[in-house]
């Protein structure tokens, strides 16, 4: 956290003081590494956001795919790279989720620096469109009928879609037979097929499927309506506050990157995220487009860490390694 | 959808596609994917994700034809390297090893080659048609396939990767349980703890099909030849004679071309099934019904005809759940949905309506596309055979090192080459004694499917074990099962089974 009190300040003296140093920033391509496939979300919006960054800071952004280890594989190695801004790793709120699972991974507070938070998005609770359950309510309501009579598609143990699962359990008091999946499409695939009766995932690829009338959404977690679904009612107006988290996907620096380069790289990717053809592009693909402080970023990473961790050990999920 | 709207559709798609900046494309499209379906390892998965910038600038339409180009251009590619030097770039081409890279060592890699542009491009044309005419319908029954549906289905596939294989059956089974035991390498999605990592952060998510494949073929195959260098020159020789396939060659594979075509046209439209399981499938039942099924496995060219058309038509009729369901199949469909929705087109069954100019002059495009697959890779041939005659001093360093290149390219990461090296010395062992990898690889692929989605139809039917059954279509398909089963065990005692392994020669 240290490094982000000092920050602010330094970013401030940076930008009045070192103009000059700044404008030779970036002087080579940029890597953005995503734990991802090419193809998965965090890819699909580090090409936009690179697409556009290019553009403005006249030098090309490479998506580099590093997949595997629940995101250790990425995370160690854009720790390993110089801490010079030309690497920055893609992540997600799950980088706090795993600071619970994975110990042995080690801190991301001490390994990296917050940029910038690039979107946020719900997740959602929708169910098949053939089941007569309109709200939660009756959702609650079919769920106590018998226990483990109502399915629910996760996308992974360790994903915010599971563990929101188990909170409603808890606090709805009721029992449901959760299914999980390696990712959302197929989740989604199955309960579209009829196999399952509902699915709990990040909003963007359900949302196709919600406009198109396959699904009907039931709630999501932010803490007010998303504007792709204003009539979509959150958990929280229905009294289920526990059920309250935003997802979001933002961009690291390795720890002890310059201020002022960690100020230029945020300026940049804020005009990109205000920019109308990239939040047309983003929107397009259910990417709320966030922005904001690096601190801001480091807060929400913070306040992500204690939420799940709290919810990992109320549930007693354990995943031995 | 009537056949009218079809027709007008397709009519409409075509002056789509003929218009001179999208033919040029298409072209690109093709022969970039039939470049990196022959370098091995490099496939469409990398190759789309590092152009999908290059098409930002492009119409969507024009975009799409160029990336699904890539896509089916990559099938045709990929038989090359598995014929000439028994390597298969992709999963779908193990099987056109089997036949094609002994029909190259018998001098008829031009013949296995040709058959092999010839089966893609009726296949591929099939593949297409069925996707013009029953794209609503097929992709009805698409979702029908659920956790249950996909267990049938794999118990299906692994009691057929025994009985397709050379040889002893102990021996097959024995492959297949280990290459199952290596499938279970990884997280177990059920319950998030990683199997078998030794503390290797890369091993958390299994070992890639690639790094498999190469390394047992590629590797253990280069490491066998170099013990047998002095007879494989005189093959190459050869090789040249005969650069296209006879008329006895037609003769014999008419019937493997239509049969792998429709078995591809199915298998292609179930989501998360891919090319691999079409072409698994398709040499399976060419072997059922042939006349000579010893001879399978020795170089017969229907051996090639029917997986190299299976995965053609699965690579058209993959589109189905994509452009009809908004449901990609597999991480190369993910890649077109993710093209498409920068392209701000969101894929889904508006697509058809909202967006016609774009759905159908992409699928025009696939019948433009595979015409010039089909006049580029038979010119190709003349180049490629000539791959044989180059001395192995050069060949296999080349071989090697575009090896690793490939299996770098997955996932960027250098662990990778150092489990396929491993591979590949497991491969060396495999055909010293003797035994047919390609069970081995079956059960990888096939057996975390079958765990995966036996834990899932468990869980939704709560521990109720009669779901299989009483399901009708993963009933139907055990039924089919029991039936192969019966049958295998049957037909050997009225027929003796070969018991060589066409492996050394």
């Amino acid at each position: 956290m240290r490094t982000l009190v000092s920050l602010a300040a330094a970013s401030l003296l940076a930008l009045a003081t070192s103009s000059a140093a700044l404008a030779e920033f970036p002087e080579k391509p940029i890597t953005i590494v995503v734990s991802a496939q090419p193809g998965g979300s965090p890819d699909i919006l580090a090409r936009i956001i690179g697409q556009h960054l290019s553009a403005r800071i006249g030098q090309p952004v490479v998506v580099e795919n590093r997949s595997g280890g629940a995101g250790a594989v990425a995370n160690q190695h854009v720790a390993s790279q110089p801490a010079d801004g030309y690497t920055l790793l893609g992540t997600s709120d799950t980088l706090g989720i795993n600071v619970t699972f994975f110990p042995d991974q080690g801190d991301p507070r001490e390994k990296f620096t917050p940029v910038i938070q690039a979107m946020s998005s719900p997740q959602v609770l929708a169910v098949r469109a053939d089941l007569p359950i309109a709200d939660l309510a009756q959702y609650i309501e079919a769920a106590k009928a018998e226990a483990e009579i109502v399915s629910v598609a996760v996308p992974g143990v360790t994903t915010a879609g599971n563990l929101l699962a188990l909170v409603l359990e808890a606090q709805a008091a009721i029992d449901l037979n959760i299914a999980v999946y390696p990712s959302a499409q197929p989740s989604l695939d199955d309960v579209l097929g009829g196999h399952v009766d509902s699915v709990f995932v990040t909003l963007g690829p359900a949302l196709p499927h919600i406009q198109a009338g396959k699904l009907r959404a039931i709630a999501v977690t932010t803490p007010e309506r998303t504007p792709s679904l204003p009539d979509v009612p959150t958990f929280r107006e229905l009294g289920l506050d526990g059920v309250t988290s935003t997802s979001w996907q933002g961009y690291f620096a390795p720890a002890g990157t310059p201020p002022e380069v960690i100020a230029k790289l945020n300026a940049e990717i804020n005009a990109v995220l205000q920019d109308p053809a990239a939040r047309e592009q983003l929107l397009s693909n259910a990417f709320d487009p966030a922005g904001g402080t690096p601190e801001e970023l480091g807060k929400l990473f913070d306040a992500g860490v204690t939420f799940w961790n709290k919810i990992i050990t109320d549930n007693n999920v354990q995943i031995q390694n | 959808m009537n056949l009218d709207t079809s027709i007008a559709g397709l009519l409409h798609g075509l002056t789509v596609a003929i218009e001179p900046i999208n033919l040029l494309i298409c072209f690109a499209g093709v022969v970039l994917g039939t470049l990196v379906g022959v370098l091995p390892g490099v496939g469409p998965v990398v190759t789309i994700s590092l152009l999908l910038p290059v098409t930002f600038g492009m119409a969507p339409v024009t975009a799409l034809i160029m990336l699904a180009g890539i896509y089916y251009g990559a099938q045709y590619g990929g038989s090359t390297t598995a014929i000439l030097l028994k390597l298969p770039g992709e999963t779908a081409a193990v099987m056109t090893t089997l036949d094609g890279n002994q029909l190259a060592r018998k001098g008829r890699a031009g013949a296995a080659l040709g058959m092999s542009a010839i089966a893609s491009f009726i296949a591929g044309t099939i593949g297409t048609l069925a996707v013009v005419f029953f794209a609503p319908a097929l992709s009805s029954i698409a979702l029908d396939f659920g956790p249950a549906e996909n267990v049938a289905l794999m118990v299906l596939g692994l009691v057929a990767a025994v009985m397709i294989a050379q040889g002893s059956p102990l021996a097959a089974l024995a492959m297949l349980l280990v290459g199952i035991l290596l499938g279970t390498f990884g997280t177990d999605i059920s319950t998030g703890v990683a199997r078998f990592h030794f503390g290797v952060p890369e091993l958390r998510d299994g070992i890639n099909f690639v790094v498999v494949a190469m390394g047992i073929y590629g590797f253990g195959e280069i490491a066998y030849n170099l013990e047998t260098q002095v007879k494989q020159e005189k093959v190459s020789a050869a090789a040249i004679k005969h650069i296209y396939p006879t008329r006895d060659d037609f003769r014999r594979s008419w019937k493997a071309i239509l049969r792998g075509s429709f078995i591809g046209s199915f298998i292609g439209f179930l989501p998360g099934l891919g090319t691999a399981a079409s072409s698994f499938a398709a040499y399976t039942v060419e072997k059922r019904v042939s006349k000579h099924p010893e001879l399978f496995g020795t170089g017969v060219i229907e051996g090639v005809a029917a997986p190299e058309a299976a995965n053609n038509s699965a690579a058209q009729t993959n589109f189905i759940p994509l452009l009809t369901l908004g449901l990609p199949s597999g991480a190369i469909m993910a890649l077109m949905a993710g093209a498409m929705m920068i392209h701000g087109v969101v894929p889904g069954p508006a697509v058809m309506t909202t967006r016609p100019e774009l759905f159908w002059g992409l699928i025009a495009s696939m019948f433009v596309g595979n015409i010039m697959l089909l006049f580029l890779n038979l010119n190709l041939i003349r180049i490629w055979v000539k791959v044989l005659e180059i001395p192995y001093r050069v060949l296999f360093p080349t071989v090697m090192l575009l090896c690793a290149i490939g299996v770098y390219s997955l996932n960027n990461s250098t662990t990778d080459i150092v489990l396929a090296a491993l591979f590949g010395v497991l491969g060396y062992v495999f055909i010293k004694l003797r035994l047919e990898p390609a069970p081995l690889l079956m059960g990888f692929v096939l057996g975390p499917m079958l765990e995966e989605n036996f834990r899932r139809a468990m869980t939704l039917a709560r521990g109720d074990a009669t779901v299989f059954m009483s399901r009708p279509i993963s009933g139907g398909l055990l039924l089919a099962t029991l039936l192969v089963v019966i049958l295998a065990t049957v037909l050997p005692l009225l027929r003796r089974r070969s018991p060589s392994i066409p492996l050394a020669d």
